[in-house]
């Protein structure tokens, strides 16, 4: 079977989607970066191939954080940066979506879309305290698994105030409330509107929110986060089947762009899953910018460097 | 009197060029590095602009190498520039310095006056002749650069510009005379016209508005030029040094005539001064955006008070004229990655959006 596949390497998690010829999701995949994202994507594309045995790769495409990396140590056809991903994912998903809250493990962002085409985005610049790490921290902080965390929510019957404009004060304010006796699911719920109203009051600022609504990112699994979206935006907002690997499935979406204009993949093959790879970075001393140079050496060849700015080192890479 | 002065973007060369000329000896801060910045933070108050940490990066380290007479900038209005020189006096007496301070104030009498105080031994022909040759060298590298954002996303060896650009730097810095000056800007021009462009490219325009500093210093505005020209884009900066001594110095009729003409613009949504660059971030967006360019980026420093209030108020620009807005705030941990994904991100967003207008 012909697939692409899309690679999503994000600063939490590292997603893999295989998708068909027709852009249908046949099977994707959830680990976690750890801070390892060259043996999170040798680990991920190991499952895939084991799950799938019988795929035939005919494009690959890297996103997130690590797309660059990524890209060098699978040979990747297209890489893109995830808000373009996400945004074609979305309009793959829900073809006339207007606007895409996305929210992640450190990042969130939101994505305006007219008929098909992407007009405006925002994502967060020097605040996390709305993103899915805060909520990963107060879950263990209360002791709940953060699977459980939005069904509580739910079971929430009067409202708490949280502060929500900072990390660090939404915490004590909810050490105080829990202190002074309210109920968990109260807090919790609390919590979830908390940070719906900081990511609307920061990202959202400015922009127009139209529906039809799109939810993705990790959070959206999030029912209590959903139905403070749903309160706050007075509109329904659909979340994603695929919520969580979305990056991954439009960058398999554009991988399947590139190829079919151009060329055939240039996927090293899943024989990169025992490859050995091996970076390193230096700051070159060639002139007063002091790039940071980073080189990654594939079986003990330099495979690629890149960072530095007058091409010097970038350029005297010959393989590919 | 050992002098020196803050960095932005080349500026350097022409102050040198300047102090040089009036018979002084002059220590260049060394080239932003972490250090600086490290420095600027340690000893600013933490919220304050970027500008005046690194500025005062700047000037330890250059008092460090033996200077002891820093020549500054003063300003008026609401933008914090006009505190910077008084501030940072104070800071570098507390930690113990000892030098003078010369401020200057954006007005060419004052400026005639301190140049008088800074001079030495020199007679007013001389005077005159130090400050026409930095004046020309401000304009040629201005001139240069622009052309160099013009042909960076249309040339077919990739940095071919760039390296023109870095050999003239070179021989711009050490001309001693109008002429050697000359001789080296229309040799930079025509070799810059003689580099091979691709055919049939017709590259993204995107315009730049915001705040000078960050504008013109590519060591914290990420060197946006060299990266988004690499991406394929045409640069238009809207601020350049030129631009500013043109205009709010010599008061030139142009320049004037063109203030007007953007205030003009901006007034439907801004119609009064708010310090800095506000008004004309405003005005520009309104007027690229007349004049058919792909987007618009929006630059400044992390709490600059002036562009806050453009930024508040582009969403309604951007919306009335139609052209996408990408406000950027830099500050000491703006990170690469942060800004190279919302660059390319921008960049899709303005390249589906001509395919789009081109079908339509």
């Amino acid at each position: 079977m012909h697939v692409y596949l899309g690679i999503d390497v994000g600063s939490v998690s590292t997603n893999i989607a295989v998708l068909d010829e027709f852009g249908k999701v046949i099977d994707s995949l959830y680990i976690r970066t750890q801070g390892r994202p060259i043996e999170a994507v040798q680990n991920g594309l190991r499952q895939i191939k084991e799950r799938n045995p019988e795929i035939k790769v005919k494009g690959v495409g890297t996103t997130g954080s690590g797309r660059h990396l990524t890209g060098v140590i699978v040979g990747a056809d297209s890489i893109k940066n995830e808000i373009t991903a996400h945004a074609v994912a979305a309009m793959h998903i829900m073809p006339d979506v207007k606007t895409v809250l996305e929210i992640g493990g450190q990042d969130s962002k939101m994505i305006i879309i007219r008929n098909g085409v992407v007009t405006d985005f925002a994502m967060n610049t020097v605040c996390a305290a709305g993103t899915g790490s805060f909520l990963d921290q107060q879950a263990a902080r209360l002791n709940i698994g953060i699977e459980d965390f939005g069904d509580k929510a739910l079971e929430s019957t009067t409202p708490v105030r949280i502060a929500g404009r900072c990390a660090v004060f939404a915490e004590s304010d909810m050490i105080h409330k829990q202190q002074t006796g309210h109920v968990t699911s109260d807090i919790i719920n609390g919590l979830c509107q908390a940070l719906v109203r900081n990511y609307l009051n920061n990202i959202g600022k400015g922009k127009q929110i139209q529906s039809p609504i799109l939810f993705q990112g990790g959070v959206a699994a999030n029912k209590g986060i959903k139905r403070a979206f749903e309160e706050a935006l007075g509109c329904p907002v659909v979340v994603s089947p695929y919520h969580n690997v979305m990056g991954a499935i439009g960058s398999a979406l554009l991988a399947k762009e590139e190829v079919t204009q151009t060329k055939p993949t240039v996927f090293r093959g899943f024989d990169v899953i025992d490859f050995v790879y091996t970076p390193r970075s230096f700051e070159c001393s060639g002139c007063a910018n002091m790039c940071e140079v980073v080189e990654i050496k594939m079986n003990g060849n330099v495979a690629a460097r890149w960072g530095d700015q007058c091409g010097k080192w970038s350029n005297s890479v010959t393989v590919a | 009197m050992i002098i020196t002065f803050p960095h932005m973007g080349d500026m350097s060369i022409a102050l040198k060029a300047l102090f040089t000329g009036l018979g002084r000896q002059v220590v260049l801060p060394p080239p932003i590095s972490k250090r600086t910045l490290e420095l600027g933070m340690k000893y600013s108050p933490e919220t304050t602009c970027l500008p005046f940490k690194v500025n005062l990066g700047n000037f330890i380290e250059a008092l460090e190498q033996g200077a002891n007479t820093i020549v500054t900038c003063g300003g008026v209005g609401p933008c914090r520039l006009g505190y910077y020189a008084e501030i940072q006096q104070g800071i570098l007496q507390n930690l113990g310095y000892r030098f003078d301070m010369i401020v200057v104030e954006p007005d060419i009498v004052d400026i005639i006056k301190q140049l008088h105080r800074v001079a030495f031994k020199r007679n007013f022909w001389e005077v005159y002749l130090a400050f026409r040759l930095a004046l020309a060298k401000i304009n040629a590298m201005d001139s240069i650069q622009r052309k160099v954002n013009m042909i960076r996303p249309r040339e077919v060896s990739v940095g071919e510009s760039d390296f023109i650009w870095r050999q003239t730097v070179d021989v711009i810095d050490a001309a001693e005379n109008l002429s050697t000056l000359r001789t080296a800007w229309h040799k930079a021009e025509s070799e810059l016209d003689g580099v091979k462009l691709k055919s049939s490219v017709r590259p993204l325009r995107i315009g730049v508005v915001g705040e000078i500093y960050v504008m013109l210093e590519p060591s914290i505005n990420q060197n946006i030029d060299w990266r988004l020209g690499n991406m394929g884009v045409e640069v238009y900066k809207t601020m350049y040094l030129s631009d500013y001594i043109n205009g709010h110095l010599f008061r030139k009729r142009e320049y004037l005539e063109k203030f007007k003409y953007l205030a003009d613009l901006a007034h439907p949504y801004l119609g009064h001064y708010v310090g800095g660059h506000g008004i004309k971030s405003i005005a520009h967006t309104v007027n690229m955006g007349q004049e058919n360019y792909d987007g618009i980026i929006h630059m400044f420093p992390f709490t600059c008070m002036p562009e806050i209030v453009a930024k508040n108020i582009l969403p309604k620009v951007s919306n009335d004229v139609d052209i996408p807005v990408l406000s950027l705030a830099f500050d000491e941990q703006s990170g690469e990655a942060g800004i190279v994904t919302r660059l390319e991100a921008f960049i899709d967003l303005l390249k589906y959006r001509r395919l789009k207008h081109h079908l339509a």
